[in-house]
């Protein structure tokens, strides 16, 4: 029988994937966990694929009871891991003991963390990805005393991996959010500079569909509303309101509203780390910069694999 | 000119092919037409294509390829589609049963009120004729050409947090199907009681933008037929 663990328990932790990529034309959103970086990171210390499902844990804890051994990474928003009575730290693999318990908690500074299992969690794809998606009512949270299979693992895999201090992100707010022009940009040529100078809060009415932002409303831009146009991920719509909401992974796919900035590929991750109350500021990049830093990001995660 | 397109940066990761911000039915089939060619271009590293009115959204993986490389594979492919000019897509027909005011009908009574119209006579407007499917919107469903009143149908000033499953709503003159529950602003008149499509390892949607749908009214008793009903396709003389 392949090796399972057993949810002792759980809030808000649910299984990911990457997500269901390129549906959005039918108006499905990717999902998938929502710091991508961290999950990735996750695998590739326990010597999985980049895409094995693994566990997302959001704001609150999480325990579990190993039933065999295996190979877990613990990733993401700064955490209390223990192990039996143990504290070990997260970013490299541990080995686990049949009959250990693992607890999380006390998630601070972000949102989310992850749990990497080495050969991934065996779960049913729907649409190519186990992933939740709240709109269309696709996955669901676990339960406590739900018993979660993991694969046999591919490749054989003798190190222990740990990340350089050095790549783990720093979390935690005043987030300073880099983002690219948005195809409306001309409209808020005369609020631009409110808009980078302002620290926007982050609204408790906020999750993976989009984050809701709370501050001084911009007026004076001109367009209210725009004829709808597909939304690329990470768009900052400005709502009639005056008030931006960035919009996440769990995004339905086209919008009416218009979009001063999108949130640049290598700053998506720290979005999915934003707590209610945080504090954002966005900063302008040119095009170059932007994909400069995903290159770094991208190398960072190609190093964990060699 | 239809064919005439900006490439607009939208973020690092995607851009926004557009033909204009005034919708009108050539721009719209043009945009739907080099929505196709694009996917079937299969340029690496495209990652959505997604046309709406008069626009295509384009995202694309960065870590295979970049903004300048996108540029010109969507510029090459969109210059050999105008060349080409190869005819438009399939047209389909299909009917959709609609349960009128009821529990869905939410803003009914608005809308009677505002348009000075009864209850019996909005609901004929919605059933008499075939509209074009124009986008899909949130999860499988779409938004599609409606009635046309004496006045623009306004929205919500501020959204319902929940509106019904298989909602049928309109806002300004266009007819939103929806198959999910979810936030909206539109002016739900009913519901429509059909399995829209089929959803397991693969997505199966019968319709898609280009193809037309009417409606026909039902009664809620009558609708426990439909449930687990795909859209009815029908033949029509042209």
């Amino acid at each position: 029988m392949n090796a399972f663990f057993t949810v002792q328990s759980t809030m808000l932790a649910t299984i990911q994937d990457k997500g269901r990529i390129g549906m959005i034309q039918y108006g499905i959103g990717p999902n998938g966990a929502a710091d991508t970086f961290a999950y990735e990171a996750g695998n590739a210390l326990v010597g999985n694929m980049r895409d094995a499902a693994s566990v997302e844990i959001t704001a609150f804890g999480f325990v579990f009871i190993a039933n065999a051994d295996m190979i877990i990474a613990v990733t993401g928003a700064p955490a209390t891991v223990i192990i039996d009575s143990d504290i070990v730290n997260m970013w490299q693999s541990i080995v686990i003991k049949a009959g250990q318990t693992v607890q999380v908690k006390k998630i601070q500074k972000g949102l989310r963390v992850y749990i990497a299992f080495r050969g991934g969690i065996v779960s049913e794809p729907i649409l190519g990805s186990c992933s939740v998606d709240t709109i269309g009512n696709l996955g669901s949270k676990l339960k406590a005393k739900q018993k979660v299979f993991l694969h046999e693992p591919g490749n054989t895999f003798t190190e222990d991996k740990v990340m350089n201090i050095r790549d783990i992100p720093m979390y935690g707010s005043p987030w300073k959010i880099r983002v690219c022009d948005g195809c409306n940009v001309s409209d808020f040529i005369t609020v631009a500079n409110d808009f980078y100078q302002q620290i926007y809060r982050v609204s408790p009415q906020s999750n993976i569909i989009g984050i809701r932002l709370e501050g001084k409303p911009l007026n004076g831009y001109t367009a209210q509303e725009v004829i709808s146009h597909g939304v690329c991920l990470g768009s900052i719509q400005i709502v009639p309101t005056g008030t931006p909401i960035i919009t996440f992974k769990g995004r339905g796919g086209t919008a009416g509203y218009p979009i001063i900035a999108v949130v640049i590929a290598a700053d998506l991750d720290a979005v999915g780390q934003m707590r209610p109350g945080d504090s954002v500021q966005f900063v302008r990049y040119t095009v170059e910069e932007a994909q400069q830093a995903f290159s770094q990001k991208k190398n960072i995660l190609q190093r964990l694999l060699v | 000119m239809a064919d005439t397109y900006q490439i607009v940066p939208y973020g690092d990761a995607a851009i926004l092919i557009t033909y204009g911000e005034t919708f009108t039915i050539n721009i719209w089939k043009t945009v739907h037409y080099n929505a196709n060619i694009l996917a079937k271009a299969h340029i690496p590293g495209v990652i959505e294509v997604f046309p709406t009115y008069t626009t295509i959204m384009l995202s694309f993986d960065l870590t295979i390829t970049s903004l300048d490389k996108i540029t010109v594979a969507v510029t090459d492919a969109l210059t050999a589609a105008q060349v080409a000019k190869v005819p438009l897509q399939r047209k389909k027909y299909f009917q959709l049963p609609l349960v009128f005011g009821g529990k869905a009908g939410l803003d009914v009574a608005f809308l009677s009120a505002y348009l000075n119209m009864s209850p019996q006579e909005i609901c004929n407007s919605f059933c008499n004729e075939y509209h074009p499917i124009f986008t899909f919107a949130t999860f499988g469903g779409f938004l599609m050409g409606g009635p046309t009143f004496e006045k623009s149908i306004p929205r919500l000033a501020s959204p319902r947090l929940s509106a019904p499953a298989g909602g049928i709503a309109i806002a300004g003159n266009k007819v939103a199907v929806m198959p999910v529950s979810a936030p909206s602003g539109w002016r739900y008149i009913g519901y429509s009681p059909i399995k829209f499509f089929t959803i397991d390892r693969t997505l199966q949607i019968p319709y898609r933008p280009g193809d037309y749908v009417k409606f026909f009214p039902i009664t809620e008793e009558e609708s426990k037929i439909y449930h687990s009903q795909l859209p009815i396709e029908t033949e029509v003389e042209t």
